[in-house]
């Protein structure tokens, strides 16, 4: 369904993605990882239309994806939370999760202050599946909170409740493990890999997380300066020196053996 | 912005005319001294057939009601050329907008000065503005005829070159305060003025007239709820109050008063006598007294009146022949009448001379008489009382 | 003490209209990030409308009303949409410059429009005083302050019970983020203007038949409306409500007890005062300053 055929894109003077290919198929989980500033984030951003590559093909499900701006993105199916939660801090969890289905429908203003038929009917599925999100991600307790006063983790949570409410077909994680505790971070592990039979969405995750990653991908896509040094089936990854080689030498030790544990 | 652009582009044609004008003037001087024969200094703003006055009003921001009296002023010379104009010149008005700012006032002036190359002033409006305009007209003595202000600062210091039309201030501020107590027998008598030279001449007037205030309040022109004003007045039981104030918080005063249902005596400033306004006003607003000098642009049977309801159609066509327009006429009427005084050459000098002898003159407000060492205005005020959406003479007298 | 309830009842129906003007401002403020500084001269236009409807068009007060209102909106939409979307971006010195030169622009077209003699807007009721006690009140005191309560409570509803209310509230926190999640944003923000050049429209209609409609009515009333807004935490409607109150009914004592010279000299030692102990407003919270 998503598919980046020779995507490259630079910054002034640094190549952040480097012709990259990438295919994510219905329904299933691929990952990508690679060190600190192999060009992950870059390639969500991609995708989510927040940078234009200078060249390459970036299409979801036949359409050309280069040719909408970043807020219908949403519109046809893809959302994503953030490696930082940008979520409405002043506002309850619950509101920020009814914002996510703010594309659903779309009810005129006259229907919406009125509250006429179609207005009720959006509230009420934004409302189902909010509290579906709620119960999924383990959120309800938090349900009526201020969400700039939850910890980190559970804001990431949040983040990742409001994509899903938007009922996307791809759904884009960045980094969502990151600054988790063990536990939580296997019942998230979890939580993930139950998305596309819950949500019917194929999910693009970015993590550092070895265990995480290989736990639940259906493919991993290892990066290295914002090329793709392999690809293939979770078994094999860690196998792979090349693998190894890029780790190691970013990040002093043999992450990829450690984190299997 | 007040000004329409058609005025705006008139006065640019006209500088432009003056200044040509002006230029082959000064050609012939040449000319003329190279023949031998003397000649005199030209006179700014005297054409060979023009005369150019200058002015500045409010035209925008609070006070731009007054910019009215320009209509007043241009009727009357229209009125004068279409008879012959003076000296065989007619008479040019240019007139600038200043919002009532005096600092824009002063910057103007140099403007008609230099730029224009006025004659002399005629009706500026505004004490503070006027304050600002003297600046700049008194060091160059530029004659000033008719500010619009009995303000004490400027009516009761002699200059030369100032020609007061208004009566002073504190004439008028007698006046409301002696008709309140002697007249209408007012046994507490309430004072609201305003903070500044205008309210506090006026004051002064009424003090002057053996009133003494049951309560005096002053205000700021920029104030709009004046509720805690009324309920002052009326928590002191004034009977007759004495509204020294501008159109605006004048209004806003009398509908305060309304909403108490405090229903005293009323007195006010003949700046505030604007019928066009008095539905502006709850109907609270007609029974009022008002201190004039102008008389009710209703009484027909008056040749003044007359005179000016007949002109204004004719030579301002569309514009309102308000009380500021004619304002605006009678300070234009004693300007004209200097000028046709004059014999010989006209100058600023010749023209001073002549205003210094005019004695008796009738204008639409009142008789005007100057001496070399007195230039105050008219001396004669009378009531009148606010009926109908209309000032009316006050029965009885 | 008469006289003194009678001060605070006086300074409640100016409060209402200041608390409406404030609202105005706070809707604008809450969703595009924008002080509306042309609010008073856009309020005072459409207060002019009224007038031309009823004195030369001649339509039945509540018709003239509404179209006058309407207009307001719309009027709001499109300076949203035809001025204040290209300077979204643009440094904020440059938007207040920009909506201030709507002020005076809009204040010098009126003047050419209208002139300056002041006119008079009927009032919405009819009769004299009422008499409550030893106190006195308008009919129409009472109904701008019913009308600014309805009014708020219904804003209140609209934000915090309905989608649009949502829409307005997330991009009052972000605005990006509120757009990719595909809330309307442009529709909304256009929309927040509209209530707000409402709002600014009813409270110059309201007050003008008190004061007289005319060019510059509004220019006190607009800089009581803002203080109001700042008091409240400029953000917060509770907060344009109560800080509209406060000033209304402050500005009048101090009117009656000192003297009215003082007015704004003391509301804003008022403002220095609050924002010293609360330093984002009675109803402001810290995250929402900080956005
Ligand atoms: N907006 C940007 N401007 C300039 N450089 C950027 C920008 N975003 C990312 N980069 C650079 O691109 C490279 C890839 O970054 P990123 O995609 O964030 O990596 P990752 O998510 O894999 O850690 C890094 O060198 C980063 O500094
Ligand atoms: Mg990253």
């Amino acid at each position: 369904m998503l598919e980046l055929a020779g995507v490259s894109l630079s910054f002034v003077g640094l190549t952040a993605v480097a012709g990259l290919d990438l295919r994510v198929a219905d329904g299933t989980i691929c990952s990508l990882i690679g060190p600190n500033g192999a060009g992950k984030t870059s390639v969500l951003n991609l995708i989510s239309r927040f940078y234009t590559p200078q060249t390459g093909q970036v299409r979801f499900n036949e359409r050309d994806l280069l040719k909408l701006p970043p807020h219908r993105v949403v519109e046809i199916g893809i959302a994503r939370s953030f490696q930082s939660p940008t979520l409405f801090k002043n506002l309850s969890v619950l509101d920020n999760l009814l914002v996510g289905a703010a594309h659903l429908s779309k009810p005129s203003v006259v229907e919406d202050v009125l509250r006429l038929p179609r207005s009720r009917q959006h509230e009420r599925l934004a409302r189902e599946r909010a509290d579906h999100a709620l119960e999924f991600l383990k959120l309800e307790a938090v349900r009526d909170r201020v969400a700039g006063d939850l910890p980190y983790g559970h804001q990431k949570l949040v983040d990742i409740g409001r994509a899903l409410v938007a009922d996307p077909r791809l759904l884009l994680l960045d980094e969502p493990a990151a600054g988790m505790e063990e536990a939580q971070k296997q019942w998230l592990a979890n939580a993930i890999m139950h998305v596309p039979d819950e949500y019917g969405a194929a999910v693009l995750l970015v993590d550092h997380d070895m265990g995480v990653v290989l736990r639940v991908s259906d493919n991993v896509i290892v990066m290295n300066f914002g090329s793709k040094i392999f690809e293939g089936p979770p078994g094999e990854v860690r196998h792979q020196p090349q693998v190894l080689a890029a780790y190691l030498g970013t990040e002093r030790g043999g992450t990829v053996h450690d984190a299997q544990a | 912005m007040g000004g329409s652009s058609t005025r705006g582009s008139a006065r640019r044609t006209t500088s432009f005319v003056a200044a040509v004008v002006v230029g082959m003037g000064l050609l012939l001087a040449t000319w003329d001294s190279n023949g031998g024969s003397a000649s005199a200094a030209v006179t700014p703003g005297v054409a060979s057939t023009t005369i150019t006055f200058g002015q500045t009003v409010p035209k925008s921001g609070p006070a731009a009601l007054y910019g009215q009296s320009t209509y007043g002023v241009d009727a009357y010379f229209r009125y004068t050329n279409a008879h012959g104009g003076v000296q065989g010149r007619t008479l040019r008005l240019v007139s600038l907008d200043d919002k009532y700012q005096p600092a824009v006032s002063v910057q103007l002036t140099r403007d008609l000065l230099d730029k224009y190359h006025v004659f002399a002033e005629v009706a500026v409006n505004g004490s503070a503005p006027t304050e600002g305009v003297l600046t700049v007209l008194t060091p160059a003595n530029v004659p000033l005829i008719g500010p619009q202000t009995g303000a004490t600062p400027i009516q009761a210091v002699f200059r030369k070159n100032l020609y007061n039309v208004w009566p002073s201030y504190v004439t008028e501020g007698k006046l409301l305060g002696s008709y309140a107590r002697e007249t209408l027998h007012l046994k507490k008598i309430g004072v609201l003025y305003q903070n500044d030279d205008f309210g506090k001449s006026l004051y002064d007037g009424v003090k002057d007239a053996g009133v003494t205030a049951t309560v005096a309040i002053s205000y700021d022109p920029s104030q709009v709820d004046f509720g805690a004003q009324a309920e002052k007045f009326k928590s002191a039981g004034c009977d007759g109050v004495i509204i020294l104030a501008i159109p605006g918080p004048t209004i806003s005063f009398l509908n305060a008063m309304a909403a108490i249902d405090y229903k005293p005596v009323r007195l006010m400033s003949q700046v505030s006598a604007i019928p066009q306004s008095f539905s502006a006003a709850k109907s609270e607003f007609p029974g009022s007294y008002i201190g004039a000098f102008i008389p009710p642009l209703t009484e027909t049977g008056n040749p003044q009146v007359k005179l000016f309801l007949d002109s204004m159609p004719k030579h301002e066509p569309g514009k309102p022949a308000s009380v500021f327009a004619a304002w605006g006429w009678t300070e234009a009427q004693v300007a004209v009448a200097g000028l046709k005084a004059i014999k010989g050459p006209i100058t600023r000098d010749s023209y001073e001379a002549a205003l210094n002898h005019l004695t008796g003159l009738q204008t639409l407000g009142g008789e005007v008489s100057y001496t070399p060492t007195s230039h105050a205005g008219i001396q004669k005020m009378f009531m009148v009382i606010a009926k109908h959406g209309r000032l009316a003479p006050v029965p009885g007298e | 003490m008469v006289q003194f309830g009678q001060d605070v009842i006086g300074g409640l129906g100016f409060g209402a209209i200041y608390a409406l003007a404030a609202l105005g401002l706070v809707i604008i403020f809450k969703t595009s990030r924008l002080v509306n500084f042309a609010f008073g001269s856009m309020g005072t236009a459409v207060a002019m409308i009224l007038w031309t409807l009823l004195s030369a068009v001649r339509l039945p007060l509540v018709a003239a009303w509404l179209l006058a209102l309407v207009g307001a909106a719309v009027v709001g939409a499109l300076t949203d949409e035809a001025l204040l979307r290209r300077i979204e971006q643009a440094p904020s010195l440059i938007q207040i410059t920009i909506t201030l030169g709507l002020f005076i622009g809009i204040e010098g077209l009126v003047g050419v429009l209208w002139g300056y003699t002041p006119k008079p807007l009927p009032e919405l009721t009819s009769g004299g005083s009422l008499r409550v006690g030893p106190y006195f009140l308008t009919p129409d005191q009472l109904l701008i302050v019913a009308l600014t309560l309805v009014l708020a409570a219904a804003l209140h509803f609209v934000l915090e019970r309905t989608r649009l209310g949502l829409a307005m509230r997330a991009i009052a926190q972000d605005r990006d983020t509120a757009m990719l999640m595909g809330v309307p944003t442009r529709r909304t923000v256009a929309l927040s203007w509209a209530w707000g050049v409402l709002l600014s429209g009813l409270a110059a209609i309201l007050v003008a038949p008190a004061v007289s409609l005319s060019p510059t009515m509004m220019d006190q009333i607009a800089v009581f409306a803002f203080a109001a807004a700042v008091l409240g935490g400029f953000g917060s409607l509770a907060g344009a409500i109560v800080g509209g109150f406060i000033v209304g009914i402050v500005g009048n004592l101090i009117s009656a007890y000192l003297s009215t010279n003082f007015q704004l000299t003391f509301i804003f030692l008022l403002i220095v005062a609050v924002l010293y102990v609360r330093p984002h407003g009675i109803f402001g919270s810290a995250a929402q300053s900080r956005q």
